[in-house]
């Protein structure tokens, strides 16, 4: 059914169906989805290193998204548009469960949920695994810088950290992926 | 062995080094095998990461259970139909709109070229000079209403208001006097006689700014009046007048936002802050609740109210197109209110690299500088900008002498400061 769906059965014309969305038409919404989901769900599932966070990612994104649709303009930058509200919420997650551990974890149980969210289902390669297992801030950098394509700025604003921080974050996440890989 | 050299790797891959950095970097590269071994390793992992598939097929289909969330979208009545409305936007210009009307009724003042020096003063923010010169002037011309309006319009600019009263209600009453003590006291915050000025003068400002009174005080009925008056006159006043009476029809949130909005505008500004705050907070989500969350956060911390700011700061969920700049701003002035120096800095350093708009960042630097009361500090903040706004902020923490190096030259207030 999926790749039904994405197949293109006529040309997209992706302008229209956000309009179509914004008038409260689940098909075109749905179309949309089909088109974005598997964009979505790679940065979500990259920043939040875990399957089961990533599909809660996902859906809230394009529940947001449909929320917002009736004061959404541009239509034809819609996918940029909700790549970054994507980004914003997986972020914004990370940056909340730091504050839970912060607050109120000791060390052992912050070890055991980390372990946790480790061993969760993932993609077969090795590479990706690896990313899945470097700490939080510092994944999250190099999946927005490496992958994504973001510049230093950006993601010191998104993260409220200075450049420098970022910089150095990708520095030591390329070094600890290196040593995973070399394991 | 590793060179010590081997971090610049990963900035030399990634464009990051200036270009007299880069060649001393490929020069060291041929003579140090560790480095360029380095170099090969990362250069390798990069171009994996960049080769992962920018999409990722979910385990399973999400749709359904997404779908399952999604409510209709409401067509018009209840809570959406103002804020969906372009209402919300129509709010975010309500102090703009404000000011065009103080502008516009300012340029209703004096326009005799015989009196352009003493304007001249004015416009360019020597106050203490304007209000001595037009003083001169109204003491000359006694009976001549352009130089008492003047004179008024100095003091009321210098924070004499008494004065500016006075010397108003010595002209003859009118709808343009009325108006003008209704600024007057709104300056001053004597909000009964806003009221009465503003309601006499019969002009569409003077009618806002009496209905706005009346919205402090909880009293909707009497603001309705005065608004629906206002609201015939068309124009930017007009729209003001009708932007705040569609929020008093449609529901208790909007009379709630509207009654903080006025609360704002007759100049309390903390209660207005602790009135919005959970008000905007509590907006179904939209690109309007971020413009709402954004123009509170900003009012909050031009108030000195850093913690409020961050909170509605903190609930953008993505900031309106163009506007990321803006909401990074803010936040460095959040940190300037909280004397977070360092932080405060970066922010605004950042923005500048960043490619923000220039004049933007300098105006939110001058904004931050006013937020402190540390000389230093708001001497650093203002950076190396040449404004006149720089220089009075910087006059108003005491620190002269850095105010005359940041005054334009040419300027009045740069031959009052004198030079450096």
């Amino acid at each position: 059914m999926l790749a039904l769906a994405r197949e293109p059965m006529e040309p997209l014309d992706e302008a229209a169906l956000v309009r179509r969305a914004r008038q409260g038409d689940l098909v075109a919404y749905e179309a949309l989805y089909r088109v974005h989901a598997g964009r979505v769900y790679a940065v979500c599932l990259r920043l939040a290193g875990d399957a089961a966070r990533a599909e809660d990612l996902t859906q809230r994104a394009f529940v947001r998204a449909w929320q917002r649709l009736s004061s959404f303009r541009e239509e034809a930058a819609f996918g940029t548009w909700l790549h970054r509200l994507a980004v914003n919420l997986a972020l914004d997650e990370l940056r909340a469960e730091q504050r839970r551990a912060e607050r109120t974890a000791e060390a052992g149980e912050v070890y055991a949920l980390s372990e946790a969210r480790r061993t969760g289902p993932e993609r077969g390669m090795d590479l990706e695994r690896a990313i899945a297992q470097l700490p939080d801030r510092a994944r999250a950098v190099l999946v927005l810088h490496d992958i994504e394509g973001w510049k230093h700025a950006d993601i010191a604003r998104h993260l409220g950290v200075t450049t420098g921080t970022t910089k150095s974050q990708l520095h030591r996440a390329r070094r600890l992926l290196r040593e995973a890989l070399r394991s | 062995m590793s060179c010590e050299q081997r971090y610049l790797v990963d900035e030399y891959l990634d464009g990051e080094l200036g270009q007299d950095e880069a060649a001393a970097f490929e020069a060291h590269l041929g003579t140090c095998a560790s480095c360029r071994s380095e170099l090969e390793a990362v250069r390798a992992l990069i171009k994996a990461t960049g080769e992962l598939p920018r999409e990722l097929e979910p385990e399973r289909d999400l749709w359904p259970q997404t779908a399952e969330q999604l409510r209709p979208v409401e067509k018009g009545g209840g809570k959406r139909r103002w804020i969906l409305g372009g209402g919300a936007l129509a709010v975010v210009g309500l102090l703009a709109a404000l000011c065009a009307g103080v502008i516009g009724v300012g340029l209703l003042w004096p326009t005799d070229p015989s009196l352009e020096p003493a304007r001249a003063l004015l416009s360019e923010g020597d106050l203490p000079g304007a209000l001595a010169a037009w003083t001169e002037l109204s003491q000359d011309h006694p009976a001549d209403a352009e130089v008492v309006e003047g004179a008024a319009y100095a003091a009321l600019l210098a924070g004499d208001l008494d004065e500016a009263d006075r010397l108003l209600s010595t002209l003859p009453d009118g709808p343009e006097v009325r108006l003008r003590r209704a600024m007057v006291a709104q300056r001053a915050g004597d909000l009964d006689a806003v009221a009465e000025h503003g309601r006499a003068s019969g002009l569409p400002a003077g009618q806002v700014m009496a209905a706005e009174v009346h919205l402090a005080d909880s009293e909707p009925d009497q603001a309705r009046e005065l608004l629906r008056a206002a609201s015939a006159a068309g124009g930017s006043v007009g729209r003001t007048a009708d932007t705040y009476l569609s929020l008093l029809d449609a529901d208790d949130e909007g009379r709630a936002l509207a009654e903080a909005t006025a609360l704002w505008s007759v100049g309390e500004r903390a209660l207005s802050c602790r009135a919005a705050e959970d008000l905007v907070v509590g907006l179904p989500d939209g690109l309007e609740r971020d413009e709402q969350l954004m123009l509170w956060g900003s009012r909050c911390v031009t108030s000195r109210r850093p913690d409020e700011a961050e909170h509605l700061l903190d609930e953008v969920l993505v900031p309106p197109p163009g506007q990321q700049w803006r909401m990074h701003a803010l936040r460095g002035m959040i940190h300037a209110a909280r004397g977070e120096q360092t932080l405060a800095l970066t922010t605004f350093e950042q923005l500048e690299q960043g490619g923000a708009p220039p004049q933007g960042v300098r105006d939110a630097r001058a904004t931050a500088a006013s937020l402190t009361d540390d000389p230093e500090f708001a001497v650093a903040l203002v950076g190396d900008q040449r404004s006149v706004a720089a220089a009075r902020v910087l006059m108003e923490v005491g620190a002269v002498d850095a105010a005359r190096r940041v005054v334009p030259e040419d300027t009045v207030l740069a031959s009052v400061l004198g030079t450096p």
